[in-house]
């Protein structure tokens, strides 16, 4: 019988994206919670024995919160909670996938600089508890960068930065050669969340009173993705609006959740503040402040300077909040800016005896950005690759969980 | 026609009234900052339901009433201005009046326009920026 197709899951902080190797996008993308039965309904379930089998993940625990307390298994992208984590995975597989995990290989992403036994604890959940025939756990920044292996202007190397932008934290991750280089990872404590909240707050300025309170954050959240664009310059960009009111200023129409009616909502200078806040964190934080280009000028800058030029000509987006038109062009405008103002002032010191090489400053953006990683997984669990990197059922076996602290991709180096 | 100090600070108000940080780097900073919080105190003072005519009467009287410069202490950042002579005072209250009416004169008609032109009610566009608040100061 031929190879039936790994199983690729992506656990996300916010969301979960899972389906299987060689398709374009994820089957099924849902938050990360499970719903577990508040401690007054243990009553009826506990007589039948049935309790553990009680809970639910994903949308409909969160449709079910009136009965079901929520837990989001996954904090800042490191699982929190292995028991709910173990169930998680459980209803992702058999009541989502559908699948027999002793059919499949399944290959599981890891957030950078994870601690080896998390990972070891990943192999004994996936290997005893499902049984699976084989293992293979990614670093999801290296699994963006292979996704964007599919756009036009790619040079398809494993060098590359990753600007990983989800609902909960953005990470800046320098990677040599498929090489994640630590120490020089940066985080940003602003991502999609955030600037849902200040778009939420926008509109309340304004005065939108016809939105339901219960909706506020979701017509935020929806109007944050239809409406925003990166603008040039945020100081001049309000003089646009002035000038062609009509077309800048829109108009989004909703429906009341609960009575079904209709209600419309004025969208206003929200359109390209949202994005904004990317570059000048000021708009929603008093004490992180440092733009977004600068910290991705840092993080280069701090990595091995044999890298340096590779980083800079392969700045990768992944994740839902890279989305926001035209937010590569600004980013890489304002990233070849500052290192074009430091080769001009190194330049000036020499006296102008030394001639440096310009630095390609080069922003990859593809249209798989928003599930870059989980569309990465699919491309590398394709490969033949992928199984003899795996580790499988009988290697565990013999050896044990620590097998997976080792990655087969590296051997050679090691 | 050209553009003058007025002008830009209009132009600058709704951008600046994000941010709590500003660095003053000379002199024309320090009018700016003035004229920006004086901008805020104005739309301060329009509710949802001003008339233009009544708009221009208030902001004028607000112009002209109580004209504070940057070296009372009842100025907000008055520590980050140089303080001056009892004579020089005098002129520069008369000179931040001017620039106060003309503040006023010209902001009523950016305010009262409806997608491009003219309203009687204040347009929400500039209305919304009446609870920020640039450096997280305001006039009283």
């Amino acid at each position: 019988m031929a190879k039936l197709p790994p199983i690729v899951i992506d656990n996300g902080t916010g969301y979960t994206k899972m389906g299987f190797a060689g398709n374009t996008d994820p089957q099924f993308v849902i938050p990360t919670v499970i719903g577990l039965p508040n401690q007054s309904r243990y009553g009826i379930a506990s007589k039948r024995g049935i309790e553990d089998l009680d809970f639910h993940i994903g949308d409909e625990a969160v449709g079910n919160s009136k009965t079901y307390g929520l837990n989001y298994p996954i904090r800042h992208g490191q699982i929190d909670n292995w028991d709910h984590m173990e169930r998680y995975w459980e209803q992702s597989i058999f009541k989502y996938m559908r699948c027999e995990p002793e059919d499949h290989y399944i290959l599981l992403t890891e957030p950078p600089l994870n601690a080896p036994e998390n990972r070891e604890q990943m192999a004994e959940i996936f290997f005893e508890s499902f049984n699976v025939q084989g293992l293979y756990i990614a670093v999801q920044a290296v699994l963006a960068l292979a996704a964007s292996w599919t756009a036009k202007n790619s040079q398809q190397t494993l060098t590359g930065t990753v600007i990983d932008s989800g609902d909960g934290v953005t990470h800046v991750i320098p990677v040599a050669e498929g090489y994640v280089l630590g120490s020089s990872i940066k985080h940003i404590p602003i991502a999609g969340r955030d600037i849902t909240a200040f778009v939420q707050q926008l509109l309340r300025d304004h005065g939108e009173t016809g939105i339901p309170p219960e909706d506020s954050l979701d017509v935020a959240r929806r109007i944050k993705e239809q409406y925003s664009y990166t603008c040039h310059d945020m100081a001049k960009e309000f003089a646009k609006f002035d000038a062609d009111p009509v077309k800048h200023f829109q108009q989004f129409d909703a429906v009341n959740s609960i009575n079904q009616q209709t209600y419309r909502v004025d969208v206003g200078y929200e359109r390209f503040l949202a994005p904004e806040v990317f570059f000048n964190p000021e708009l929603v934080s008093s004490d992180f402040l440092t733009p977004l280009p600068e910290i991705v000028d840092n993080c280069i800058q701090v990595s091995p300077i044999d890298t340096r030029r590779g980083l800079y000509s392969n700045i990768v987006l992944s994740g839902g909040s890279t989305m926001f038109k035209d937010f590569g062009k600004r980013l890489q405008r304002d990233i070849k800016r500052i290192v074009d103002g430091r080769v001009r002032k190194s330049e000036e010191l020499s006296g102008g005896r030394l001639q440096a090489k310009p630095i390609d400053v080069s922003v990859v953006a593809h249209k798989k950005q928003r599930h870059a990683v989980w569309f990465g997984g699919s491309i590398m669990a394709c490969t033949d690759q992928f199984y003899q990197f795996s580790h499988t059922k009988a290697e565990y076996e013999e050896h044990g969980p620590s097998i997976c602290r080792h990655n087969r991709v590296f051997e050679s180096l090691a | 026609m050209t553009s003058d100090a007025v002008d830009e600070a209009l132009e600058l108000f709704r951008g600046n009234s994000f941010f709590r940080n500003f660095e003053i780097k000379g002199a024309g900073d320090r009018l700016l900052v003035y004229v920006l919080l004086f901008i805020s105190q104005c739309l301060g003072k329009l509710k949802a339901t001003t008339s233009q005519s009544e708009a221009v009467k208030a902001l004028y009287t607000l112009a002209v009433t109580n004209v504070v410069i940057p070296a009372d202490a009842s100025f907000p950042l008055h520590s980050l201005y140089p303080s001056v002579e009892k004579t020089e005072a005098d002129q520069l209250r008369q000179y931040l009046q001017q620039v106060r009416q003309e503040v006023a004169l010209r902001l009523v008609p950016l305010v009262y326009t409806a997608n491009g032109q003219p309203s009687q009610t204040p347009s929400k566009w500039w209305l919304c920026f009446q609870k920020r608040h640039f450096m997280g100061k305001a006039m009283q």
